[in-house]
């Protein structure tokens, strides 16, 4: 793109930055270049209170859900609370309140995750090291769910990542559509808002739906996460030794495991908008099967190790490139005892 | 090699086949036949072991985490062809059936591979004692001589996929590729269920720590349909 073509584009872009203002009550940052946008996008998904439909498409399946997200104050505190519903085939949701996690589904135990505390996600995209791996680009104005958005285009530098078009309302920098390509450019998943409305409010029943006390789980599907810990300093005797550039680690935790009774090491890496998890679960069942599979949008490759008479399973799993997954699942080796000491 | 022109045609068929279920490319068809032969082919072996070294030698750095199907450990031990049977039928509590495991694994005279998408080892034990409250995933065949059947066992805290498979050593000829298909198919499961639960953890992990707000959630639905 020539900057011919380019200065008009940035002239729409400070116009939509105006209607910022309209939503500066709302939202706290300005966006006038689209890594400003990315991060108006995150604390928009965080800080309003909206409700819409969005479909999902991923290959020949097309979902319909719904969400409902608003702040609450708790001490002082503002605290998120969303609920995410999928309305078509067996009934699934998940809720969140604040810092924990609840994923029911029909006919299953539900899944509740606790966090102790989460990780400010700000600075994300400003911080310098995004655009090495990503080109961004605005794109052009255009109209989702009869709103005015703004249109990026996020290119990776590498092929380790896939690319995405993102579609951010042009007022509150919600992410109102969004489509994930290979480096093909063939589309691996899409999603897209129907209808979307800011009430200022949620009704009495939206709340007390978001805030009604969740099915205690069994003491088993609990996971407490403790995503502020530096995961450098996990005291885990294995490492990730190829991970690609821009992923750093992001969270970790160390759960039972769903076949097993032994623990489940995992850490989750994001470079800002892909991410993918590293299962380490050691194995006694003795069946050991190694896949490579990609199920839908995501990337699962499973591996079994062996480290002296100790049996593992490696997983590794994510919105990232087969190819990808594969290169970091074979890379999970043991810490060597010397760089455990350096650290 | 001194077979018929017809038989190393077959030959080559299956070679080519084995080829592609290393590759995770084979049909069912092709991957039944590699599977009814894997077990009474020496050639076949020894070609599915130099695949699997070489894919292993293309993708590692040598490190101490060695790629299991059949690389340097147990490769040792299945040219040592020693043919052991552990025949010792011991009641068993948890640990037991671990303790058993290993003790086995460590004499261990041969592994068998089940070539697959999903790559399977089957570890042959001739004859599990499950605790009492054990359920069979399929109905146990009595016949001593015939593989024992992949065996589900409801261990506290196993869940669905505690699985115990395999066959002995000695009989492991007589495999039926029904046998086998079934062993495959409960390893398959564990890798579902295992992926299924890993998927649930990436997206609240991605929900928290990605910028792609509904989106993770958004993405188990391929999950949850299968």
């Amino acid at each position: 793109m020539n900057r011919g073509r380019l200065f008009p584009l940035l002239l729409v872009m400070l116009a939509a930055m105006c209607g910022q203002a309209f939503a500066a009550g709302q939202t706290s940052e300005p966006a006038d270049t689209p890594d400003k946008w990315l991060e108006t996008m995150i604390q928009a998904t965080q800080n309003l209170t909206y409700r819409g439909h969005f479909v999902y498409q991923q290959g020949a399946t097309l979902e319909t859900l719904a969400v409902t997200h608003t702040l609450q104050k708790v001490n002082g505190k503002s605290e998120e609370l969303e609920r995410i519903a999928f309305l078509d085939g067996l009934p699934r949701e998940m809720v969140r309140q604040g810092s924990n996690i609840t994923f029911t589904s029909a006919g299953r135990e539900p899944a509740r995750f606790e966090h102790e505390s989460l990780v400010p996600m700000v600075g994300r995209f400003t911080s310098g090291h995004f655009d090495k791996h990503y080109k961004l680009k605005p794109a052009a104005l255009d109209r989702v769910a009869d709103r005015e958005t703004v249109q990026l285009l996020v290119v990776p530098t590498d092929r380790f990542r896939y690319g995405y078009q993102l579609w951010l309302d042009r007022r509150t920098g919600l992410l109102l559509k969004s489509v994930m390509v290979d480096s093909e450019g063939r589309i691996i998943e899409r999603m897209q808002f129907t209808h979307l409305e800011f009430p200022g409010e949620l009704t009495r029943d939206e709340l007390e739906r978001l805030k009604r006390k969740l099915p205690e789980s069994a003491d088993k599907n609990v996971v407490k996460l403790n995503s502020d810990s530096v995961p450098e300093k996990v005291e885990w005797n294995w490492e990730a030794g190829w991970v690609p550039e821009g992923f750093s680690p992001r969270g970790h935790s160390s759960r039972n495991s769903a076949v097993s009774n032994q623990k489940v090491d995992t850490l989750n890496f994001s470079d800002g908008l892909a991410s993918f998890s590293v299962f380490v679960e050691p194995d006694e069942t003795r069946v050991l099967s190694q896949a490579t599979e990609q199920i839908g949008s995501m990337a699962a490759v499973s591996k079994v190790f062996r480290n002296g008479e100790k049996y593992f399973h490696v997983t590794v799993l994510g919105e990232i490139p087969l190819g990808t997954a594969e290169r970091i699942a074979v890379s999970v080796r043991p810490r060597e005892q010397s760089q455990q000491a350096d650290k | 090699m001194s077979e018929k022109a017809s038989h190393n045609h077959a030959q080559e068929r299956l070679k080519e086949s084995l080829s592609a279920a290393m590759d995770g490319e084979a049909g069912e068809f092709e991957l039944r036949r590699v599977l009814d032969n894997i077990g009474s082919d020496e050639d076949l072996r020894d070609k599915a072991r130099r695949y699997q070294m070489m894919g292993d030698a293309l993708r590692h750095e040598s490190n101490e985490f060695m790629n299991i199907d059949l690389s340097a450990g147990i490769r040792d031990r299945l040219e040592a062809e020693a043919p052991h049977s552990v025949t010792e039928a011991v009641s068993v509590s948890r640990q037991g059936v671990l303790a058993v495991v290993d003790q086995w694994w460590s004499k261990a005279g041969r592994v068998a591979v089940a070539a697959s998408v999903a790559f399977a080892v089957l570890l042959g034990v001739k004859n599990y004692n499950t605790s009492p409250d054990a359920e069979p995933l399929v109905a146990t065949i009595n016949d001593q001589t015939t593989l024992s059947q992949p065996l589900q066992v409801a261990q506290n805290g196993y869940g669905a996929s505690g699985i115990k498979a395999g066959y002995n050593s000695r009989q492991h000829d007589s495999i039926t590729p029904e046998q086998l298909a079934q062993a495959q198919s409960v390893a398959d499961r564990a890798t579902k269920e295992r992926f299924r639960a890993y998927a649930l953890q990436h997206a609240e992990m991605s929900a928290m720590n990605s910028g792609q707000g509904i989106l993770p959630f958004a993405r188990l639905t391929t999950f949850e349909s299968q």
